[in-house]
C-alpha cells in the first residue's frame, strides 16, 4: 500500500488528499453523467470557456453533448432554495477545445459547489477551502481575489454603451493601460471618468493597502458595500491563518451576464496560468430559472502535471530472474516474501531493456534468491540487501 | 531572474536598446556567434532570442517571464498574456490595400490575401462583407498583380513598397506598435521586477516622446 501511493503522480495523489479535505467540511460527491443534451449548453454559450462542444445524435434523434462543463450541469439539477445550501465536489472529465491543436480534449477537472443561500458564511468557507486547496499542492501560490460589483458599478455609472462598456472590461482584463486611456479618449469620457477608470486597473496587491484604496474610489452604496465584503471576508480567512498569500486584483472580471460578486484565482509558482478559479454566479442560476444563488470553483489537474514530478529512481525496487527450469511454487513463494516486505517486485525472465530498479535478484538451482552483488556494484549502489 | 523573450531583426534591436538604458543591459549579446541565450546574473535578466511571431507563445507558456512583440501578432494570436506596456517602437499600420485601378464588385466576396487571417476576417465580419480568404507567408504585395486576390491586408510602415508596387491604400483600421507583455504566472510571483521594468520602461517611453515632440 505504502510503496502505491508514492508511485501515484501530483495530481492523483492531490485528488485523494482534497476529497478528504472537502468531506471534512461536509460536502458530497456529485457524479455527473458523461453525456448532457446540446440544449442545455447551447443556451448558455458565454458561461462556457469555449463556444465548440462535441456533439453526437443519440440513437433517439436527441442531439447530446459530452459535458464542456461541470458547473452547468449541476446547477441544472439542484433543488436547492435560498433556506438552505446543497454542497457537493466533483472529479470529473471535460471535454474542450484545445486551441493550439485546435482538436477537442479531454480534461479532468476537480471542483466543489455551493447552491442555495449564499452568505459570507458561505463565502468564506469556499475561500479557505480554496487556498487550503493551493497549499496541499506543496508549493508556493497565491490566491487572487475580487469583487466585480465593486467593478462593474463604476462601469454602469460611465456615460457610455454597452458596447463601449464591454471594450473598457476587455482591455481592463489584459491590464492594458495605454490602451485603455486611448479608449477612454475614443469614448469621449471625461478626464474624471478617466482617471477612474485608469484607477480600477493599478488596484492591485497586497490586500490592506489595496482595499483602502478602493475604499476611496467608492462613491455609491453597492460600491462601498463591495469593499466592505471584502474586509469582511479578508479577517475571516485571516482568524483562521489563511490570509498571508492572499491578494487583491480588480482587473479580475468575469463574464457579467453570469458572474458577479467575489471572484477569485489560484496561482502556483512555476506554472504558466492559474490552476484554480472560482466565484459566484447568481446570473447562470437566474437564467437556469432557479431561486437560488451559487458559487463553487474548479481546480485545472491537467495544469498540475506541468508541476516538476519527484524524480523517479526507480521502476520496481527489486527485480527477480528466473530460469525455464525454476520450480514454480518456490519462485512464487520467495516473490511474495519480497512483496511482504514492501517491495515493488518484477518477475523477468531477461532484464527488460528500459526497466530501472534498484536490487536484482536471481532465482537459481539452491532454491533461494540470491542477490547479484556484481550488478549491484556495476551501478554503483551501495544499498543494503532488504532482510 | 527574468527572462525576456526579444524578437530577433530590427526591432530586437531597438528594444534590447531601450531595455539596456534603462539598466538592463546584457554585453555578450554583441557577441557575434549563433547563442540564442544571454544572461547577466548582475541586473537579474537573460535574453532569449526568438523569431517575432513565436514571442507571444514563448511567454504565454511561461518559457519567459515578459516579452516585446507587435500588437499585429498579438491581435492575430490573442494569446492569454497581460499587455502592460505599449513601447511606441516599430510603428506601423494594418491596412487593406488594391491595385490602383482596383473598384470593388459588391456583387461577390472580395479576395483576400494576407498573412494575418485572423484580423483580416475579423475586421470584414465587422463591416458585414463576404470574404474569400487567401492565406500567404510573404510577398503579399505580388497577390493583387498577378489577380490572384482583389486586395491584400498587411503591416504598412513607409508605404514604399506599396508605392512601388503600383498599388494603393484603401483603408488603414490599426495602428500597431512593439508592446510589453507578461505572463500571467510570472505576473504574480515576480510582479515586484515586473513592476520595477515595466516602470523604467514606461519612463524611458514617455521621456522619448516628449523629445520627439519637441
Amino acid at each position: 500500500m505504502v510503496a502505491e501511493i508514492q508511485s501515484l503522480r501530483r495530481a492523483e495523489a492531490a485528488t485523494l488528499r482534497l476529497r478528504s479535505l472537502y468531506e471534512s467540511y461536509g460536502y458530497r460527491k456529485y457524479r455527473m453523467g458523461r453525456f448532457e443534451e446540446y440544449g442545455l449548453y447551447a443556451a448558455n454559450k458565454s458561461f462556457l470557456l469555449s463556444e465548440n462542444v462535441l456533439t453526437f445524435t443519440d440513437l433517439d434523434g436527441r442531439l447530446m453533448a459530452l459535458k464542456p462543463d461541470v458547473t452547468l450541469g449541476i446547477a441544472k439539477n439542484t433543488k436547492a432554495d435560498r433556506d438552505t445550501c446543497e454542497k457537493v465536489y466533483y472529479i470529473e472529465s471535460v471535454y474542450r477545445e484545445s486551441k493550439e491543436s485546435h482538436t477537442y480534449k479531454e480534461i479532468s477537472q476537480m471542483g466543489l459547489e455551493c447552491m442555495g443561500g449564499v452568505d459570507d458564511c458561505v463565502i468564506a468557507e469556499v475561500l479557505a477551502l480554496a487556498v487550503r486547496s493551493l497549499a496541499d499542492f506543496d508549493t508556493d501560490y497565491i490566491l487572487k481575489i475580487s469583487n466585480m460589483d465593486f467593478v462593474v458599478e463604476l462601469i454602469r455609472e460611465l456615460s457610455v454603451g454597452t458596447e463601449g462598456r464591454e471594450q473598457i472590461l476587455a482591455l481592463l482584463r489584459r491590464k492594458n493601460r495605454s490602451d485603455l486611456e486611448a479608449l477612454c479618449d475614443k469614448l469621449g469620457l471625461s478626464e474624471e471618468e478617466k482617471e477612474r477608470v485608469l484607477k480600477v486597473e493599478s488596484l492591485y496587491g497586497d490586500f490592506s493597502s489595496v482595499l483602502s484604496e478602493a475604499e476611496s474610489l467608492a462613491d455609491t452604496a453597492a460600491m462601498k458595500e463591495a469593499v466592505e465584503r471584502l474586509g469582511r471576508l479578508y479577517r475571516v480567512l485571516d482568524s483562521m491563518g489563511l490570509s498571508q498569500k492572499l491578494r487583491l486584483d480588480f482587473s479580475m472580471i468575469n463574464d457579467i451576464e453570469y458572474y458577479n460578486g467575489i471572484i477569485f484565482q489560484g496561482y502556483l509558482d512555476g506554472l504558466a496560468r492559474h490552476v484554480l478559479s472560482g466565484g459566484q454566479y447568481d446570473g447562470m442560476m437566474a437564467k437556469l430559472g432557479k431561486r437560488a444563488d451559487a458559487i463553487g470553483f474548479a481546480i485545472y489537474l491537467k495544469e498540475l502535471e506541468r508541476l516538476p514530478e519527484k524524480e523517479i529512481r526507480y521502476d520496481v525496487d527489486a527485480l527477480v530472474l528466473y530460469r525455464e527450469d525454476a520450480e514454480l511454487v518456490k519462485l512464487c513463494q520467495a516473490v511474495e516474501s519480497l512483496r511482504r516486505q514492501g517491495l515493488r517486485v518484477r518477475v523477468e525472465k531477461k532484464i527488460p531493456a528500459d526497466l530501472r530498479y534498484c536490487y536484482l535478484y536471481r532465482f537459481d538451482r539452491t532454491l533461494s534468491l540470491e542477490e547479484d552483488r556484481e550488478t549491484l556494484s556495476r551501478m554503483g549502489e551501495k544499498e543494503e540487501k532488504p532482510c | 531572474m527574468l527572462n525576456i523573450a526579444l524578437p530577433k531583426g530590427r526591432l530586437g534591436d531597438q528594444v534590447y536598446e531601450l531595455l539596456a538604458s534603462v539598466g538592463y543591459d546584457c554585453k555578450s549579446i554583441y557577441d557575434e556567434n549563433r547563442k540564442l541565450v544571454f544572461e547577466n546574473e548582475a541586473n537579474g535578466v537573460r535574453y532569449l532570442l526568438v523569431k517575432p511571431s513565436d514571442v507571444a507563445i514563448y511567454v504565454e507558456h511561461h518559457a519567459a517571464d515578459v516579452g516585446i512583440v507587435g500588437k499585429d501578432i498579438l491581435m492575430e494570436s490573442n494569446p492569454d498574456v497581460y499587455e502592460l506596456l505599449d513601447l511606441g517602437l516599430g510603428k506601423c499600420r494594418m491596412c487593406v490595400a488594391a491595385k490602383e485601378d482596383y473598384v470593388e464588385d459588391r456583387d461577390r466576396p472580395v479576395r483576400v490575401a494576407t498573412k494575418f487571417t485572423n484580423i483580416a476576417k475579423e475586421h470584414y465580419a465587422a463591416l458585414s462583407r463576404d470574404i474569400d480568404i487567401i492565406k500567404l507567408n510573404g510577398s503579399i504585395e505580388l497577390a493583387p498583380i498577378l489577380g490572384l486576390s482583389d486586395v491584400i491586408v498587411d503591416i504598412v510602415e513607409s508605404g514604399n513598397t506599396i508605392r512601388e508596387n503600383h498599388l494603393k491604400i484603401l483603408e488603414e483600421f490599426l495602428p500597431i506598435s512593439a508592446r510589453f507583455i507578461v505572463n500571467k504566472g510570472s505576473f504574480e510571483f515576480k510582479n515586484e521586477a515586473i513592476r520595477t521594468m515595466a516602470g523604467r520602461l514606461s519612463a524611458a517611453v514617455q521621456e522619448r516622446e516628449k523629445r520627439e515632440e519637441a
